[in-house]
């Protein structure tokens, strides 16, 4: 419902008032004054969307660049995988096993192979190569960046290309390169409990 | 009900002012006739819906500024050049009201309520002047300037089928559809 405002029987204009309003001569100077303006023409506001327009487009795409970027700053994706290895190892299965009329746990050895992709690539953070193993067999990305990824020296060879076969019944071994630094783990402090001693 | 006289036109008044239209289109400054001819008539169309004599004013150099302009795209369609003139009016009352969002004024006569209620009601319209206004106060805009137009201001279905670019069996059948409306609503609030 829409407000209404009723007047009844309400100022009546005359003829001769309405006449005096009458002004064909000012009205079309302002006619012709107003014409002329740039902004009462259309090409002034064809050209000012159309530049808007450009502007919020090239906006729009340099924010899209930029995003670009950061999401490759924050994943490490090999871009060229240089070698990749496959390890095996030795696995220990758990099952229940059938001993007579009862089920005991016992366990078997299997081998396993891990496979491994070793590459290198140039982080923009500290424009310098770095070397990086990256597990397959998990299927996902697992990068080891910095202190805590496992170095391999850019002097020294690669692996082996020939899968390291590792003998039964030892346990599984990843041969680290000689200048792999282990992650720093701070040592456990036991806090001292202190006792309150209580005056008699 | 009567129409208005004043919006009625022979088929030769219209012919010669479709002359003055052509003499506007290939010279602007021959648009003096069609503005003093019908000044009046906008600027009362204005004021009925405005109630200000400031307002009106702005309004109608607005109307007459955007027909001058637009001129060339005016086609004949048999009417009067007024019918084109009222249609940029309305429009640009209903724009004022839509930039400003101030209560819609309705001007109104004694005499155009009792055109509205039936004979037999005549002789107590003081008593139903209230119930009245109330439930043309019910209706939608739309709908009260069908009413304003027909019954407040006299116009013909063709003219104001015009004004409001519709065809005129559909103004027609709507004005007898509110007609209907506004009876059931007078015939509750009666018997309550």
């Amino acid at each position: 419902m829409t407000d209404f405002k009723f007047e009844i029987d309400g100022k009546k204009l005359s003829r001769e008032e309405i006449k005096r309003k009458k002004d064909f001569d000012t009205f079309y100077k302002n006619f012709q004054r107003t014409r002329t303006s740039f902004y009462r023409k259309n090409w002034f506001w064809a050209s000012t969307g159309f530049a808007s327009l450009a502007i919020s487009f090239m906006l729009m795409l340099s924010h899209h660049e930029s995003n670009e970027v950061l999401s490759k700053n924050k994943t490490f994706y090999p871009s060229h995988p240089s070698y990749s290895f496959n390890i095996n190892q030795v696995g220990i299965k758990s099952f229940a096993h059938q001993f007579g009329n009862a089920f005991k746990p016992a366990s078997i050895n299997l081998d396993l192979t891990k496979s491994f992709v070793c590459f290198s690539k140039i982080l923009p953070q500290s424009k310098k190569q770095h070397h990086f193993i990256n597990s397959k067999r998990e299927n996902k990305e697992c990068n080891y960046p910095e202190n805590d990824s496992l170095r391999l020296s850019k002097k020294r060879p690669l692996p082996d290309k020939n899968p390291t076969t590792i003998t039964k019944n030892c346990k599984s071994e990843v041969v680290f390169p000689d200048n792999f630094v282990p992650p720093h783990a701070p040592e456990y402090q036991k806090q001292k409990k202190r006792r309150i001693q209580i005056q008699k | 009900m009567n129409i208005n006289p004043t919006y009625h036109k022979t088929k030769s008044q219209i012919n010669s002012e479709y002359k003055l239209v052509q003499a506007a289109k290939e010279d602007r400054k021959k648009f003096r006739p069609l503005y003093n001819n019908y000044y009046e008539i906008v600027f009362r169309f204005i004021y009925q819906r405005t109630g200000n004599e400031t307002i009106t004013t702005d309004i109608v150099s607005e109307v007459f500024y955007k027909a001058l302009e637009n001129i060339n795209r005016y086609e004949f369609r048999g009417l009067p050049f007024s019918s084109w003139l009222l249609r940029i009016a309305h429009n640009e009352t209903i724009k004022y009201y839509r930039k400003i969002s101030k209560v819609r004024v309705v001007k109104l006569e004694t005499r155009h309520l009792q055109d509205l209620t039936s004979e037999e009601h005549e002789n107590n319209l003081e008593e139903l002047k209230p119930i009245l206004l109330k439930a043309l106060k019910e209706l939608k805009i739309g709908d009260l300037q069908l009413i304003e137009m027909r019954f407040f201001e006299g116009r013909p279905f063709k003219e104001m089928a015009e004004i409001l670019n519709k065809k005129e069996s559909a103004v027609k059948m709507k004005v007898y559809r509110i007609l209907e409306k506004l009876k059931f609503y007078f015939k509750q609030n009666k018997n309550d």
